[in-house]
């Protein structure tokens, strides 16, 4: 059971006068909710290895990016390697240690860095995309081998990342083929496909199944990307994208029913509502307020009232199902 | 499920002599951190239209500034008297939401002339205050109380203290979750005020990164108060709010000062304390990551690691130092944090 619920249990004792007040800080260590002093260990080591490795790594990334003159390109070039292959070394070495897997990800990083600095150094004249989108692919080997959440996250970011630069090159270029909604469609696809894959991976491999926040992340960018293009949709007025509202109501019926009876998770569910919200006012606001009376304001305001009310409601009762959060 | 695990929980409690007799029916919602801000979000967000539709609808009768206020505080009543009939339900709890903050903005319409001086600030800080107090909902009193703290601010802004206002803000939230045991039983009340505190210092303490430079632009017009120098005091209050906060825990843990964890806990907050100096804003993620821990509050800790990421992003583009030297700063402090884990590995090792 979660602290969240034990805290409110006490909570409802102490209102009910079962607990007397003097005695809340003992109950709340009792429950766990005050963790005890030997889970402070345990906390502090990952606090101290995760904070510590961070700072090596954003040091390090800070350093090159100075371009220090005094040293020269070849030693910071050996710096770079040298820095990827220790970090490798030390992972074989750990390998068997839980925390071996960070060790990757440093070196993912660090690869990162010493693409940016190849580029800085010999002015490749390659487009910022590129640079990521090498990056995500000269790591995707680790990431296939390492079974690690952190750095499958690393490598999603990196595929958006190239994506949405690639959108803004090739938008100049382009305009009339590469449209500000075709970036929209790339990602969401993407992300949808990736999102898919997660979920049904995670039924198999525990170490993806560890966290919802990397599934959640990605589906509020999923979201994100629908909502954009149904907005544009709702005010360009043009029927060029016809089949875009099936698509979305196809893919929502799809989100809610997987996220409401195959893998409960109220987050997507309200997910799910905040996008029927935001598109329905939009699609509200399109239709009412071209007569520009005050009354359509007020309509469109009692619509968010009422539909926000039964969301969350509805919400709130499926909430009951799951543990505290 | 949930009912065996809370019989466990009642039994441990009494197993310690703090309840007696047969557990109570327990009735406990749960009400995750996600729909509350989806209910505060949308709540506010219908408010617009609400208010919008009002002063299209009535905009002559509204040329009255009385009279808006009349109307301000009546719809406030309204509110009030809606959530009182109707506590448990969501549905028109959210109607009450948007109709009170209509009531507000009206409230405020109607005194907009003194929004010149304090005076306005203050009216609305104490507004938002007896709100918190009378209006029971906890995203009602969030929001109110986040309205208050910023009122208090903007109704500081003539005084030198308003440069202080960043670390007393982070202060107060520290100082509010670190008691929570002594507010649970009222939890209601004082749980969002304390979420509302957490919201703001992060925004007020964010807008002392701009520097004096960057708030003059941004209230552009108006003239700074004097004290500008305080600014800097800040970061050195904050620091000493992380070694307090690390003090307190070890007091709530009874761990004497002279016992050998406690000086290095003591130890590792002060060059914290001091890198926090330079890597501003770092103090503040640490007092969000080490409260999350100790209250077992997942949403505090996720948002401390969450700004101890930003505000290193942000120390990227602060210009006071080369970036060479904020890498050595960078590199050293995350060295000394790995060997202080050794030395915390080692003393384990020797004690077990």
């Amino acid at each position: 059971m979660t602290p969240a619920r034990h805290k409110a249990l006490i909570k409802q004792w102490l209102s009910q006068k079962h607990i007397a007040p003097d005695k809340t800080e003992q109950a709340l260590a009792i429950a766990t909710v005050t963790p005890p002093a030997s889970a402070w260990f345990g906390f502090l080591d990952r606090l101290l290895l995760s904070n510590g490795v961070g700072l090596i790594l954003i040091g390090l990334i800070f350093f090159f990016a100075f371009n220090w003159q005094e040293i020269t390109r070849f030693h910071k070039f050996a710096m770079l390697e040298l820095l990827i292959v220790g970090t490798l070394v030390a992972h074989y070495k750990f390998a068997a240690k839980a925390n071996a897997n960070y060790l990757i990800l440093v070196a993912s990083v660090l690869l990162g860095v010493l693409l940016a600095f190849y580029g800085q150094t010999y002015q490749t004249g390659a487009d910022t995309w590129q640079l990521f989108a090498m990056w995500a692919l000269l790591i995707s080997p680790w990431v296939l081998l390492a079974r690690f959440a952190a750095l499958w996250m690393l490598w999603l970011i990196l595929a958006n990342l190239s994506l949405v630069l690639y959108y803004q090159v090739f938008h100049g270029l382009f305009g009339l083929v590469f449209s500000g909604t075709a970036m929209q469609w790339a990602l969401w696809l993407f992300n949808t496909l990736a999102l898919s894959i997660w979920e049904f991976a995670a039924k198999r491999y525990s170490w993806l199944s560890q966290s919802r926040s990397q599934v959640r992340l990605l589906a509020i960018v999923t979201h994100f990307n629908m909502v954009w293009l149904m907005i544009d949709f709702i005010f360009s007025h043009g029927f060029r994208d016809f089949y875009l509202p099936i698509i979305y109501l196809a893919w929502l019926a799809a989100f809610y029913g997987y996220y409401r009876y195959q893998q409960l998770d109220v987050f997507m569910l309200a997910g799910v509502s905040l996008s029927v919200i935001v598109i329905s006012t939009a699609w509200f606001s399109d239709l009412l307020l071209q007569s520009k009376d005050g009354f359509a304001l007020l309509v469109i305001g009692l619509w968010i009232m009422f539909s926000s009310g039964w969301a969350v409601r509805h919400l709130k009762a499926i909430a009951q199902e799951v543990p505290h959060e | 499920m949930s009912n065996q695990h809370d019989a466990a929980l009642w039994q441990k409690l009494q197993e310690a002599g703090l309840v007696q007799g047969d557990m109570p029916n327990t009735d406990i919602e749960n009400h995750p951190w996600y729909l509350r801000s989806l209910q505060g979000f949308t709540g506010w967000f219908a408010a617009w239209f609400v208010l919008a539709s009002i002063f299209a609808l009535f905009y002559k009768v509204l040329e009255y500034k009385e009279l808006a206020l009349v109307f301000g505080i009546a719809t406030l009543s309204g509110a009030y008297f809606i959530y009182q009939k109707a506590q448990k339900s969501d549905f028109i709890g959210q109607f009450a939401l948007a109709i009170s903050l209509t009531g507000q903005s009206l409230c405020i319409y109607g005194w907009r002339d003194l929004l010149h001086d304090p005076i306005g600030w203050w009216l609305i800080a104490f507004m938002s205050a007896c709100l918190v107090w009378l209006m029971p909902s906890f995203i009602h009193r969030f929001l109110s109380s986040s309205m208050a703290i910023g009122a208090i601010l903007l109704g500081c802004m003539d005084w030198p203290i308003v440069w202080l206002l960043p670390s007393i803000v982070v202060v107060a939230m520290a100082a509010v979750w670190l008691a929570e045991s002594k507010w649970l039983i009222h939890s209601d009340r004082v749980r969002p005020i304390a979420y509302a505190l957490t919201i703001s210092a992060l925004q007020i303490h964010s807008l002392t990164l701009l520097g004096v430079n960057g708030l003059g632009q941004l209230v552009h017009g108006r003239d700074l108060p004097a004290g500008s120098f305080l600014l800097a005091v800040n970061e050195v209050l904050l620091g000493f709010a992380l070694v307090a906060t690390v003090g307190m825990l070890l007091k709530r843990y009874q761990i004497g000062y002279q016992q050998p964890q406690a000086w290095l806990a003591l130890l590792l907050a002060t060059v914290l304390a001091l890198v926090s100096q330079q890597a501003t804003g770092l103090a503040v993620a640490w007092i969000l990551i080490v409260i999350g821990f100790a209250n077992g509050h997942r949403v505090l800790l996720a948002l401390g690691i969450f700004v101890f990421w930003g505000y290193l992003a942000r120390y990227y583009y602060f210009l006071n130092w080369t970036l060479l030297d904020k890498s050595y700063l960078l590199m050293a402090t995350g060295a000394f944090l790995l060997i202080v884990r050794q030395i915390g590995q080692r003393w384990r090792q020797h004690h077990e």
